[in-house]
């Protein structure tokens, strides 16, 4: 039996070491992986401690989509903000931080944020630690249709779906107190393209919109500050039911709900 | 002093708590720069395997004899495996109930980046469920631990030992706690019972199997609340484990001591702090549920 035991556990050492090694020298080689066509920033976290340090500044001269792939080997907090001179469609103000962390290979922070012509810029704040802090950013410019009925649903015209959207439920917000209430079913018997496009123009209080289902879900699809715009999310819904849950509490504005089927 | 031929509870306390901490401190430092399958491997050869070892080579003690490193009858083998299978469903179930329980009533832990996996790290977490923790936590439990406890208090050793392991199983969660309490008392059972840690290495590798082949799709199936298959397979589960553990034929003459240990001073103060150091982590859990402590 102890035989058996330390030949198992031999074994299991022959196969498990080279893994262990493939894996750190797959870590090493590939640390950073931000898409080829991004522009990249990359900064040295132990030169010094960094509050809201400037990283670059960028000018948009048409309103566009900036994609961002942000990436860290380092312990510790990390904090990066984007300002912007314009709108960031679907965010309560200019600017918005987001938290870095010890993400590397294939896990990343990666937001996308709508803004206005005008600039835009990056700071950063980090402690002296360790490692590095990748920045990858893509600008895409948008079709000026696309932006002004964003803009228009950034404004508060919630009811600017895009086409072949429809809606499938609505609400005012104000007063109103859900907790988890289903608000719309959707029964698929096969597998399904849908897409989803959830606007609010909620300023306080909580708000929660998730579709929760056998195969799929999705939590916290909009928020009053941070994302009030959820436009597009385009997906293949494997067959089951899928719920459109309501979480609200002292909020105020409406709540729209579009889907494509 | 009294030479021992088999573990003190004092030595499996103090072995018990290092690894503990052990476990938790290494996680924290090793996971994030090595990956969670690596770290896996070091927690079950480091922490786990090479206490209970060190301990028989310090003092000369036979696997076989000390942790049951004995073979056991073809129908046993059986026996273990596929009560390990039906009753891991239950475990799973009463897992889920739980963390329900505690998203509604405490608070949801919102995991701060969706990480996936490279694929030497899915395979190494597959071969550390499956192969070496079974191997390496029914030395150290079953075999070290509960040796030991046996020698405090023959016949309810294993129950002991089976607290201790689910206690152990919170730096995996709060949810964690109950069904590994069960689980690690029908492991020692099987061990009591046979005087084979075989037993409990495959009643253990069936349990992690299920977890690591089944755990995913059924763990999806439960987003929408607990569909009634699985209160059925739950059920169902418990009974055929209830119905097969019993089965299980006593084969060996089991050497017993005969002075019941008593249980000295060290011994205490280390399981207190161990029980002090695994509270501290549930604390730490309820509050990041509650959002006092951010993640």
């Amino acid at each position: 039996m102890k035989k058996i035991v330390v030949i198992i556990l031999g074994l299991s050492l022959l196969i498990g070491v080279p893994l262990m090694i493939l894996d750190v020298i797959g870590q090493t080689k590939d640390v950073f992986t931000i898409p080829s066509n991004y522009d990249k920033v990359i900064v040295d976290l132990s030169e010094e401690s960094r509050t809201e340090k400037l990283l670059f500044e960028h000018e948009l001269k048409v309103p566009s989509k900036v994609d961002f792939f942000m990436q860290s080997d380092a312990s510790g907090e990390k904090t990066i903000k984007v300002k912007s001179e314009s709108d960031i469609v679907g965010l309560a103000y200019q600017e918005i931080d987001f938290s870095v962390g010890t993400y590397t290979g294939n896990t990343a922070t990666s937001p996308s944020l709508i803004m206005g012509a005008g600039s835009y810029s990056v700071y950063l704040t980090s402690e002296n630690t360790d490692g590095r802090i990748a920045i990858g950013y893509r600008e895409t410019p948008m079709d000026p249709e696309e932006y002004d009925r964003l803009l228009k649903v950034h404004k508060g015209e919630l009811n600017n779906p895009p086409k072949h959207y429809v809606e499938i439920f609505s609400s005012d917000l104000t007063g109103r107190i859900s907790k988890d209430e289903v608000v719309y079913t959707l029964n698929l018997s096969t597998p399904t393209n849908i897409g989803f496009s959830i606007y609010t123009s909620a300023e306080q209080g909580n708000l929660s919109v998730d579709i929760i289902g056998q195969s799929s879900n999705y939590y916290g699809l909009v928020h009053p500050e941070r994302f009030r715009i959820c436009d597009q999310l385009e997906t293949t819904l494997q067959p089951g039911k899928y719920q459109f849950k309501l979480t609200c509490e002292h909020a105020n504005g409406q709540v729209s709900i579009f889907l494509k089927q | 002093m009294e030479i021992r031929n088999y573990p003190t509870v004092a030595q499996a306390n103090i072995m018990f708590f290092f690894t503990a901490v052990a476990t938790l401190l290494g996680s924290m430092f090793f996971q994030p720069k090595l990956g969670i399958g690596t770290n896996l491997w070091i927690n079950e050869f480091v922490y786990i395997l090479l206490p209970p070892v060190l301990l028989a080579y310090v003092y000369g003690w036979s696997f076989e004899d000390v942790y049951r490193y004995k073979k056991t009858s073809k129908k046993n083998q059986l026996l273990s495996i596929v009560s390990g299978a039906s009753l891991w469903f239950f475990m799973f179930y009463i897992s889920i109930i739980t963390r329900m329980l505690l998203d509604r009533k405490v608070g949801i832990i919102i995991n701060p980046g969706q990480a996936s996996l490279s694929v030497n790290q899915n395979l190494l977490l597959i071969i550390g469920m499956i192969v070496l923790a079974p191997i390496c936590e029914e030395t150290f439990f079953r075999g070290c631990i509960q040796k030991s406890y046996e020698g405090y208090k023959k016949r309810i050793g294993f129950i002991i030992t089976g607290i201790i392991f689910g206690s152990y199983h919170i730096l995996n969660g709060i949810s964690e706690v109950i069904p590994a309490t069960i689980l690690g008392i029908c492991m020692g059972y099987l061990v009591y019972r046979t005087d084979s840690i075989t037993t409990s290495i495959l009643f253990h590798v069936a349990v992690n199997a299920c977890a690591v082949f089944l755990g995913g799709s059924i763990g999806s199936a439960t987003a929408t609340g607990i569909p009634i298959w699985l209160h059925i397979l739950a059920i169902s589960g418990l009974l055929t484990s209830m119905i097969l553990l019993p089965r299980i034929e006593s084969e060996h003459h089991r050497e017993e001591p005969n002075d019941e240990e008593r249980l000295s001073v060290l011994g205490i103060v280390f399981l207190g702090l161990s029980a002090l150091f695994l509270l501290s982590i549930g604390v730490l859990e309820i509050l990041t549920r509650l959002n006092i402590v951010k993640t």
